[in-house]
């Protein structure tokens, strides 16, 4: 038996940890109520290589995933694509097949 | 010059400049070594509650006085004043942009904790005597230079739209609030209340394992810096020699200032290696937040990997030579 899903925007972050609360104040305006910080080892970028920043915490970066419906993605993108003229960071978003669809619809 | 030979010769044989110097060295070999991230988090905690509360115990047994004030008043004013010099020969001398300008100078302006208990050790070891305050006076020192640092970026930052504006309460919780401060007034102010009983109590503690503690810190530093300076990529030479140059020139506000309070020789050493140290801790924290568009790798390799290495194995027993020359 084949199993129901739905199609959800996934929006993948990865940016500064130091900036995380000003990226998550995007999420809760938009009414994206979940979404998950993933720790980072290390990279690349325009600034060349990083890793880890063991003493400081200043050059950590961090993942960060949240799954919603197109109306969401389209509100945080457009949100986030004004932060990205002061903050550095990259995001991408993709399709994903989510079970419970009703958890991951944006809250207007 | 004799003396400050020796001085320079004793510095770069102590234990703690050849733990700096294999971790330095392990790390350019791209040796495997590491002091896993929790341990060095750990030590930097022991080091400051250590060096806080034997501070505070020094001024409960010594009593307050007004050269307190007076050398905290200096130290605060040195904090916005020396961003404002390096401020201006960055402007003078590299093409950085704006807010990395301003975010390098802040990291001037303030002080590095593990400069100033290295130097404390090597002041002790040369039977010199610092007053205990000195502590409160670094603590101080911490903040006055990330303001200065905001003031100075004020034309840098381009906010559009509420959601670009710098999170002010998030910041003042960083600047105010941050670990190193909390935790180093606060064994300061427990050194002050619980004095020479308190010493006997934890003595053991904060005292024996102390140079040891620091040793292994300053092999992790050795490693991180030597990794960070491997990758660096925007390190120009003008930025390198203003890693080199700004400290010398930080400390000689710092050993002018405290000759002029007529502080004792040990107390305007240490006055001195605060002014020419950089931050690596409390501002790289406070100005990825305040100013995002700043280039964190050019202020932390600056700070870690040039200024750091160049106080510790040159700079130390410089500054002490010259607090001997100009209060002794």
């Amino acid at each position: 038996m084949a199993i129901e899903t739905t199609t959800c925007k996934r929006i993948e972050l990865a940016i500064a940890k130091a900036h995380l609360r000003v990226f998550a104040r995007v999420f809760e305006t938009v009414g994206v109520t979940g979404w998950t910080a993933l720790k980072t080892v290390g990279g690349a970028g325009t600034s060349g290589v990083w890793q880890e920043d063991q003493l400081t915490g200043a050059e950590d970066h961090i993942v960060v995933i949240a799954i919603t419906d197109d109306r969401g993605a389209d509100e945080v993108l457009a949100k986030i694509s004004k932060l990205f003229e002061r903050y550095p960071g990259i995001v991408s978003v993709s399709e994903a097949q989510v079970l419970r669809p009703e958890r991951f619809a944006g809250k207007p | 010059m004799a003396d400050t030979l020796n001085v320079a010769l004793a510095n770069l044989a102590s234990p703690m400049v050849l733990f700096f110097a294999l971790g330095f060295l392990a790390a350019l070999a791209r040796s495997e070594l590491s002091v896993p991230e929790a341990v060095g988090k750990g030590l930097a905690l022991y080091l400051m509650l250590a060096i806080g509360f034997k501070g505070g115990v020094s001024v409960a047994e010594a009593g307050l006085s007004t050269e307190l004030l007076a050398t905290a008043l200096a130290g605060i004013v040195l904090g916005f004043v020396i961003p404002v010099i390096a401020h201006t020969l960055l402007r003078m001398t590299t093409r950085l942009d704006d807010a990395t300008r301003a975010a390098v100078a802040a990291h001037y302006g303030s002080i590095s904790v593990v400069t100033f208990v290295a130097a404390t050790e090597v002041v002790t070891s040369m039977g010199l005597v610092f007053d205990g305050y000195m502590v409160a006076v670094m603590a101080l020192m911490e903040t006055p230079a990330i303001i200065a640092g905001l003031l100075l970026a004020r034309g840098a930052v381009k906010t559009s739209s509420p959601e670009t504006a710098t999170p002010w309460n998030s910041l003042a919780r960083e600047v105010f609030l941050n670990g190193s401060v909390v935790l180093l007034i606060g064994a300061f102010i427990i050194g002050i209340a619980t004095g020479t009983k308190g010493m006997e109590s934890i003595g053991p503690f904060v005292d024996a394992p102390f140079k040891g503690i620091l040793c292994l810190f300053l092999l992790d530093m050795g490693l991180l810096a030597a990794r960070r300076l491997r990758e660096s990529t925007g390190l120009t030479f003008p930025l390198a020699a203003f890693g080199i140059y700004m400290p010398l020139i930080a400390a000689v506000l710092g050993v002018v200032t405290g000759t002029s309070l007529g502080l004792d020789v040990g107390s305007v050493a240490l006055l001195t290696v605060l002014c020419a140290s950089a931050s690596y801790i409390a501002v790289p924290a406070a100005m990825r937040m305040a100013l995002p568009e700043a280039n964190a790798a050019i202020y932390l390799t600056l700070s870690m990997a040039i200024t750091f290495p160049f106080n510790l194995v040159v700079g130390i027993p410089l500054y002490i030579s010259a607090a001997q020359m100009l209060a002794g």
